[in-house]
């Protein structure tokens, strides 16, 4: 039987229709291809063409490559899915070129110029900025906080009495004294020029008068060291204040009766007239009934830190310049105990238990007020100057004097977010109980801490 | 398992050489097999279709070689793909978790799976797109990206003794001061250096605690896993991230995973994301059944020497795989990527 090649022939003509027609990958995925290529998502629908390089100029052997390279792709996929194939190519091309060039200016293509070394760091900050990108978070850097020695809490409700019998104090001095609220600028800190001694009362004992340190002398007579540092203490407390030889008396002798009381006052008075250190001691002046301290030409290092707390309490704004920068140099003196050694003096001197220890307690807690109003203030300087970081030591410090604050540890927890450690702000209005809603969350404080 | 993963691997018959094998049988059939009077309907049709079909064919052969001469003229070429037919890839669903301070881990199923890569460059995605708002206005996130020591580490410069060294000094107690150890990348993103078995990988779950505190977003390069890890994951990460191959060996891997995943009720986090994917083999169906979410990435010849540089190829528009890690990134930390989808939980 002799086949019928007319017929062979008939069926390989309806094959090759059905080869040019059909395509013969996955059909399935055609759509998802189409849609990712149109899209720019993916180059080529299915493999892209054979062979590599660049086409001819001339137009015949750039055709004829362009047919050697595409042939085998458009046997695989049927012509029509070729064609199609190709003006999605040539559409998701012209997408990806536009994100493309769309990608150079997102933080992702401007960092990758960076790293690439055509855009400076300063410029890509720049570039950042101009484009409305968010500036690129910092390096963290973490600064152990000082560490200060917290005070009893046995002194906490006593302090808050003392506190509000301050601030009335202080408001009525301010009245008297500042009839015209000053800009804070106007307030000129106290002139230390021509101090004839200098004292220091927090951290050490040293009473300095022409490069000589007389404290050791002092405090080697028990007597002479009690009397002046109580007749400093009272004049720290109230500046100018004075003393009665009947409250001397019932300090150093209180057993004795009232006669007994003023004869040795004024055996002491005079033992003390004429003892050494003269430039000392000569200070403790007797008027009659009363006696005190004259500290005219004097630097006293806890007045000068207890009238710079005045003088922020005294303004709502924030601090100046100047201002800050005097806050941050008394700081740490201002962290540190009024008279140390105080209770030894008294009981070398024998006075144990007089009263006069009440007197030295209210100015160890006019210190610590005075310290904590410091640290707010730089706190709240630095919170309304955006600097959070800087602020959160400070504000640390002061919530670990101050534990029972909630209005500190709400500041912290501002402080914190700002910062960016939503955790630990977090933390902190758990353990306070703080209500952490957005609409409650206030803008930094200018408001003192103390 | 493996005798059913080497038949997936195997690139199977297309459509079209199957209907060009029954058209051939037919073509016997009617042309040789069957003698007259036999066949005779079959040959009219065939004699009455021949010639429309052979119009046909030389009507689309000509259009066609027409169509490519005017391409020729008019048109470039397309540029050339990096390495052969692109993978039809499936769109990533990843785990979405609006954590305050999202912590991430990856781990490989086996032997460079691409971990450390992809960790640095979703952790430089998020530092260069990401935007963190707060009542000051926003900046962008500060990511901490701890990279396990290895060819990266090399070529970022990173060195694993100050962190151990640190760590082994505050056995009990991570400290603030950890951030200082960190090595700031231009990007943002602030890189730490894991040493193998070290005193960092052994206090890792107080060490990620710590850095909570301090970082936007924490992500972890889990090497090959391992018990810290795992207590990790299971305690303060909010995706746990494995990355497979497409070969088989990823699925054995894969095996032992599930067990751990599926055991310790961590399946609501964990996501498995095949690296490397082309075309052909396509990546085995039993990586993708295990677990409940996933996700592809391509292989791309351009990776390997953007990462024995340290570059992070995830800046490069060039490459689609850039687009496919910021999806990812955006997926995973939703509350600080803009844009990202709306169905995180």
């Amino acid at each position: 039987m002799r086949p019928d090649l007319g017929d062979a022939v008939s069926v390989l003509v309806l094959l090759a229709l059905v080869a040019l027609l059909l395509p013969k990958r996955d059909w399935k995925s055609i759509p998802a291809r189409l849609r990712a290529t149109v899209a720019g998502r993916r180059q080529y629908v299915f493999a892209p063409p054979a062979g590599r390089g660049e086409l001819s100029q001339d137009f015949i052997e750039r055709w004829l490559q362009l047919v050697r390279r595409e042939l085998p792709r458009a046997l695989a996929l049927g012509l029509p899915l070729h064609v199609l194939a190709a003006l999605v190519e040539a559409r998701g091309a012209t997408r990806q070129r536009a994100r493309q060039q769309a990608w150079t200016r997102t933080g992702a293509g401007l960092l990758r110029q960076h790293l690439a070394e055509e855009l400076t760091e300063a410029d890509l900050d720049v570039q950042r900025r101009e484009r409305g990108l968010p500036p690129r978070a910092s390096k963290l850097r973490w600064t152990p906080p000082h560490r200060f020695t917290m005070p009893p809490m046995s002194l906490r409700l006593e302090w808050e009495r003392h506190l509000d019998a301050l601030r009335a104090e202080g408001r009525t001095t301010a009245d008297r004294h500042q009839p015209a609220p000053a800009a804070q600028e106007a307030i000129a800190p106290p002139t230390q020029a021509c101090a004839e001694m200098e004292i220091h009362t927090l951290g050490e004992i040293r009473i300095c008068s022409g490069g000589v340190d007389f404290a050791p002398q002092l405090m080697h007579q028990p007597v002479a060291a009690f009397t002046w540092l109580y007749l400093l203490t009272r004049d720290v407390r109230k500046p100018g204040d004075r003393v009665t030889r009947a409250v001397l008396g019932d300090l150093m002798f209180p057993k004795a009766d009232s006669e007994k009381q003023r004869a040795g006052v004024r055996g002491r008075l005079s033992e003390l007239s004429r003892g050494q250190p003269q430039p000392v001691l000569r200070r403790i002046r007797s008027e009659g009934e009363y006696v005190r301290l004259d500290l005219s030409s004097c630097d006293l290092d806890v007045r000068r830190v207890l009238e710079l707390a005045d003088r922020i309490g005294q303004t709502q704004d924030l601090l100046s310049a100047p201002l800050l920068e005097e806050v941050q140099a008394e700081l740490r003196l201002s962290a540190e105990e009024f008279l140390p050694g105080w209770e030894e003096s008294e009981r070398r001197a024998g006075c144990s238990g007089s009263g006069a220890s009440d007197v030295v307690a209210e100015v160890r807690d006019l210190v610590v007020a005075a310290h904590l109003r410091l640290v707010g203030a730089l706190a709240d300087t630095h919170l309304a100057r955006r600097q959070p970081d800087r602020a959160i030591p400070y504000l640390e410090q002061a919530l670990r004097r101050r534990p029972e604050r909630a209005e500190l540890a709400r500041k912290l927890a501002n402080a914190y977010e700002q910062s960016g450690l939503k955790r630990r702000a977090a933390e902190l209005r758990e353990e306070y109980g703080l209500d952490d809603g957005p609409s409650t969350r206030a803008p930094p404080s200018t408001a003192p801490i103390a | 398992m493996p005798a059913d993963i080497g038949r997936a691997s195997a690139r199977p018959l297309p459509w079209g050489a199957l209907v060009l094998a029954v058209l051939a049988a037919l073509a016997g059939w009617l042309g040789e097999l069957l003698p007259a009077p036999w066949g005779a309907i079959d040959r009219g049709l065939l004699h009455a279709v021949r010639w429309p079909a052979l119009g046909v064919v030389a009507v689309m052969l000509a259009a066609w070689t027409a169509w490519s001469a005017l391409r020729a003229r008019s048109q470039d070429p397309l540029p050339e793909t990096a390495g052969g037919e692109e993978p039809l890839l499936a769109e990533p669903h990843l785990v979405s978790r609006r954590s305050e301070t999202p912590v991430v881990a990856l781990a490989g199923l086996e032997r460079r799976s691409g971990v450390s890569t992809l960790v640095f460059n979703l952790a430089v995605s998020l530092a260069a797109l990401g935007e963190v708002s707060n009542e000051e206005g926003s900046r962008a996130p500060r990511p901490a990206c701890l990279l396990a020591e290895g060819a990266l580490t090399d070529a970022l410069r990173l060195s694993p003794l100050p962190l151990d060294d640190h760590i082994s000094r505050h056995p009990f107690q991570i400290t603030p001061e950890v951030v200082n150890l960190a090595s700031g990348h231009p990007s943002g993103a602030e890189l730490f250096c894991l040493k193998h078995e070290g005193h960092a990988v052994e206090q890792l779950r107080p060490l990620l605690s710590e850095l909570r505190r301090h970082y936007d977003a924490v992500l972890l390069d889990g090497w090959r896993g391992g018990r810290q890890l795992l207590d990790v994951a299971i305690d303060c990460s909010d995706a746990l991230v494995l990355v497979g191959l497409p070969p088989a060996a990823s699925v054995e891997a894969a095996g032992l995973w599930m067990e751990h995943v599926w055991g310790l009720g961590l399946e609501g986090k964990t996501a498995l994301l095949v690296n490397r994917v082309r075309a052909w083999p396509k990546p085995p169906l039993e990586l993708s059944l295990a677990f409940l979410y996933h996700a592809q990435l391509p292989d791309d010849p351009r990776i390997p020497p953007a990462d024995s540089q340290g570059f992070p190829w995830s800046v490069d528009g060039c490459l689609p795989i850039a687009e496919r890690c910021i999806e990812l990134a955006r997926q995973l930390f939703p509350t600080l990527m803009p844009g990202a989808g709306a169905d995180a939980t």
